[in-house]
């Protein structure tokens, strides 16, 4: 029986082959097919939120640069970007509905923008409810500072914020973004966030 | 065709009860059907050894939100680095002669400020990492570099880069206050992680390093990553 039916799929291959062909598998929507010119076989994976993290990626961009703390905290008017092109400006940005937001690092720094020392801290803001405001969770925290009352001396800090698949942080697309600041109430300073919509 | 129905049918039970290897005729892909769970899984063929569609080589059962881990082709390491360069007050491009596979990359051509990957290439950087190191006793000095990343026009110029997407930063400062010279502050930004977190770049990207501070010498900046 056995020998039989491995001589019926010896046929079907031979057919698959041929003619290009979709299999399903019987676990999953994992589905196989033959490429009827190449032969060639391709899958397309089974996700069971038809989402795939490599499959399609739009890179993401929050950025302000040189901008003005303060001593109160505050949201940070930021600058998104899309694959590399800059949007509308704004202090709360909806994840793409049905999309999901991997945040991979931030960076921050402060620039003496005078002979005297300065500081901010930058915190990353998720809300699930409506926009982002200051007392919203903190997702991250980076801050800088500068050692010397100097003109552009500069402080600086990088916070990997997900470590690699799957110890990541990712939003969901009911969930908003934004960054508040607080610090020294003074200009020069920069933060961007980085990472990518699946 | 009663008997091919019979056959296709008959071979895709065999195939899920007892697991089942199928080549494809043109070339050394494979896939194979899991015994015990019945999902597909692939190992994919590359003619060039380097791809740009993301093949999958999966396990199974794949629960919810693992990824798919990308098989990728060869690997030749990039580089976009300025061993010395100055800094000014006002944000401008660092010119560099960028690297791939430890040699220069394109022998003759004068550094520039804007690059894109090849034709059909993408380019992952990994990190970046830049240091100051005082030219003078007197003052300590700042340095930025920001990474900038525009599309490319259709013009031969591409994008202004001085106004393109900032995507990653790295920003240092020597602590010296007196008699600093070559006192050195450095630091280093992590901008991809492990597969699938990283930043590709395609070759409708162009990409530069631009830098502000103090106006000083004897700055450098080192972005590198890989050409696939």
């Amino acid at each position: 029986m056995i020998r039989r039916a491995g001589h019926l799929g010896l046929l079907a291959v031979l057919f698959l082959s041929l003619t290009g062909a979709e299999l399903q598998s019987g676990a999953s929507a994992d589905k196989l097919t033959i490429d009827p010119v190449s032969k060639a076989a391709r899958v397309t994976p089974y996700a069971s939120d038809a989402k795939d993290a490599t499959a399609t990626k739009v890179f993401k961009v929050y950025s302000a640069l040189n901008f003005t703390a303060a001593t109160t905290e505050a949201l940070v008017t930021l600058t998104p970007a899309a694959d590399w092109v800059d949007g509308s400006t704004g202090t709360s940005f909806t994840i793409t509905a049905g999309k999901r937001l991997v945040i991979i690092g931030m960076s921050c720094v402060t620039k003496n923008a005078g002979a005297a020392v300065q500081g901010v801290i930058t915190r990353i803001r998720v809300s699930g409810t409506g926009a982002v405001t200051t007392a919203s969770s903190t997702l991250a925290v980076c801050g800088a500072g500068t050692y010397s009352a100097i003109a552009n001396v500069v402080g600086s800090l990088a916070v990997p914020v997900s470590a690699g698949w799957p110890t990541h942080i990712e939003l969901s697309g009911t969930n908003q973004i934004g960054i508040s600041q607080i610090g020294t109430a003074t200009a020069g300073n920069d933060v961007v966030v980085w990472g990518y919509e699946y | 065709m009663r008997s091919v129905k019979v056959s296709v049918l008959a071979a895709i039970v065999w195939m899920a009860t007892a697991g089942f290897i199928l080549w494809s005729s043109s070339t050394a892909q494979f896939a194979v059907v899991d015994p015990t769970s019945k999902a597909l899984r692939t190992t994919p063929y590359e003619s060039t050894g380097n791809t740009l569609a993301p093949w999958f080589d999966f396990t199974s059962p794949r629960p919810a939100q693992l990824p798919a881990v990308p098989t990728f082709g060869v690997y030749t390491p990039i580089r976009l680095f300025s061993d010395a360069f100055s800094s000014s007050t006002a944000e401008a491009g660092i010119s560099i002669l960028p690297e791939r596979n430890y040699k220069q990359m394109y022998p003759g051509v004068n550094a520039s400020v804007a690059h894109s990957p090849p034709p059909g290439r993408q380019w992952i950087f990994v990190g970046l990492a830049c240091s100051a190191r005082q030219a003078a006793a007197t003052v300590p000095h700042g340095l930025i570099v920001r990474v900038r990343v525009g599309r490319q026009v259709l013009s031969s110029g591409g994008t202004p880069l001085a106004a393109s997407v900032v995507a990653a930063d790295c920003a240092t400062s020597t602590r010296m206050t007196v008699s600093g010279v070559n006192a050195v502050g450095g630091s280093s930004t992590r901008w991809s992680r492990t597969s699938p977190m990283h930043i590709e770049l395609s070759d409708e990207m162009v990409i530069g390093l631009f830098q502000l501070g103090t106006a000083s010498a004897n700055n450098t900046v080192n972005l590198w990553g890989y050409e696939r």
